[in-house]
This record gives structure tokens, sequence and C-alpha cells, in this order.
């Protein structure tokens, strides 16, 4: 089962982006794994994915980006992108991730990381690079987890843990011979 | 009697095995069901059946057989591939307890 986690580099006030350095520690502690790091740009993050997605072709692919909450949040759905140019025009308006939620919020939670579903992904670069890999069918399993800034308890091996359970949740529920097309 | 011992014997051979699930928890796990089929479980896809008002047993069902993997569809497959026993009670026990939409 080939998988592809991304994460994003810094931005703005960010100088450290979480979901960056959690993939990072996520793919120095799993050597097969694929893994990239995004630029935090609306037309860029989307080229750089679908690079990745054609060097690694993933039948699973997990989407990480940072928001300003003190819990991991995964998200279920995405809204066409005002900013990104190249957005096919036929697409529809929402799109919607395909994932074992339930599981993978267990999964998490059993981590000690707090974590909720959500379908508002926040209409920045997260939601463009999620609506992105739907529109464009990067994977058959695609999710988006927003993971919270460094500090306060939080540092990238605990989120890289729950990055990983929510992962393997998918992997899990894959390799049990349920596959969405 | 011998109809009353016969009648209980079905009926336990009926039964999924689940205990009778929390439809306030179910509320919850259906943000997840929401896409597709309403978090009342009035149908919000087209081609995807309104699930409002089901028997919860038949619900309950339905998903064990998504789980696993007795009954093909792939997005069910994914979704309900996770869920556990008490989830499954739980989503049932929510969507039999609402309305049936109007048709």
């Amino acid at each position: 089962m080939t998988a592809l986690v991304t994460g994003f580099g810094p931005f703005g006030r960010w100088s450290v982006n979480s979901s960056g350095e959690a993939v990072a520690a996520l793919g120095a502690a799993r050597p097969g794994l694929a893994v990239a790091t995004l630029p935090v740009d609306h037309d860029a993050a989307p080229r750089a994915l679908f690079d990745a997605v054609a060097r690694v072709r993933p039948e699973v692919l997990l989407l990480t980006g940072l928001a300003d909450e003190p819990r991991l949040r995964l998200e279920m759905r995405a809204r066409r992108p005002e900013a990104w140019r190249d957005a096919p025009d036929d697409a529809a308006r929402m799109l919607h991730g395909l994932w074992p939620w339930a599981a993978a919020l267990d999964a998490m939670r059993a981590t000690g990381a707090p974590a909720r579903l959500s379908d508002d992904p926040g209409r920045y670069v997260c939601e463009t690079t999620y609506w992105a890999a739907l529109a464009t069918g990067c994977a058959p399993l695609v999710a988006f987890l927003h993971t919270p800034p460094l500090g306060a308890g939080w540092d990238a091996a605990r989120v890289a843990a729950a990055m990983g359970a929510c992962l393997d949740a998918a992997l899990s529920a894959t390799s049990r011979g349920r596959r969405p097309c | 009697m011998l109809r009353l011992t016969l009648t209980a014997a079905l009926l336990a051979w009926a039964a999924p095995g689940l205990a009778e699930g929390d439809a306030e928890a179910g509320y919850k796990l259906a943000r997840m069901c929401s896409a597709c089929h309403g978090r009342d479980g009035a149908a919000v896809r087209a081609n995807t059946p309104s699930i409002a008002g089901l028997d919860a047993e038949y619900i309950s069902e339905q998903l064990m057989e998504y789980r696993s993997g007795g009954r093909v569809h792939p997005e069910m497959n994914i979704v309900a591939g996770g869920l556990k026993d008490d989830q499954i009670s739980d989503l049932a026990a929510w969507f039999a307890a609402q309305e049936i939409p109007a048709q």
C-alpha cells in the first residue's frame, strides 16, 4: 500500500510549521513512507503536490497543514478555491474526502492527542490544496489533517504520532480489501 | 408456551447482537455521514438513500455488512470499516429516531 503524506513549510508569522515538522519526523521514523513539503502558495502548492503524486502514485494521500487551534482537526471536505488559477472549470464547488473518519479520530485520540472532525478547512492554501487533490483524483483515499502550532504541549514527535495514527487508520481500511475504486 | 419459546428463539437468532445505541452519541458521529445522507438521515446527494426512520436493527446490520465487506460500496466500506460495534449502535439509534423525510 503506497501512501504519501504532505506538510507545509513556514509562512507569515509561523517560522516553524508544525505540519512540515511532523511530516519530516514521521518520514524519518518510517523509511518507506513517501513525504513531501509543499510551499504555502495557492498556485505553487497544487503544482508541488501533483509532482509528488506523479512520483509516488499513492493509494492513500494524507495532506496536512497548520491551523491555530490547540488540537488536531480532520477535515472532511473542501470548497472550490477562488485563488487557484489553474482550478478545473468543471469540478464541483464542494468535494468530500474519503477516509475512515471515526477510526482515524479514535486512533489519534488514543495517542493522547485531542482531535475533532471538521468541515471547514479555512479557505487558505490548505483548502486550495485539499480541493485540488480531490478535484484531480490524486488518490483513492484523501484527507486533510490540520495540526496545532508547536509549543504549549505540542512538539513535532507528538504531532507525528497522531498523524501516523490517522494514516494507519486509512492503511488498515484499505489493507482489508475495501478499496474505493 | 412452545410458540413463545420459538418466537423468542427466532428473535434471538435475528438480532445482530449489538447493544441498544445512544442516539445522542450517534448524532455526534453522524457528522461523518452528513456529506451524503445528511445529518438527520435525509439524503443530500443524488443516488444516495435517505436513512432517517429506518429500523435501527436494519441500519446496524447494513453497517456491519459494509464493515465486513459483505456488502460492497466503495465509500461505505471505507467509512464503516473503522466503526466499532458501539458506534454502529449509536448511529443506528440516531438515524432510526429521525422522522422519515417527505418523498
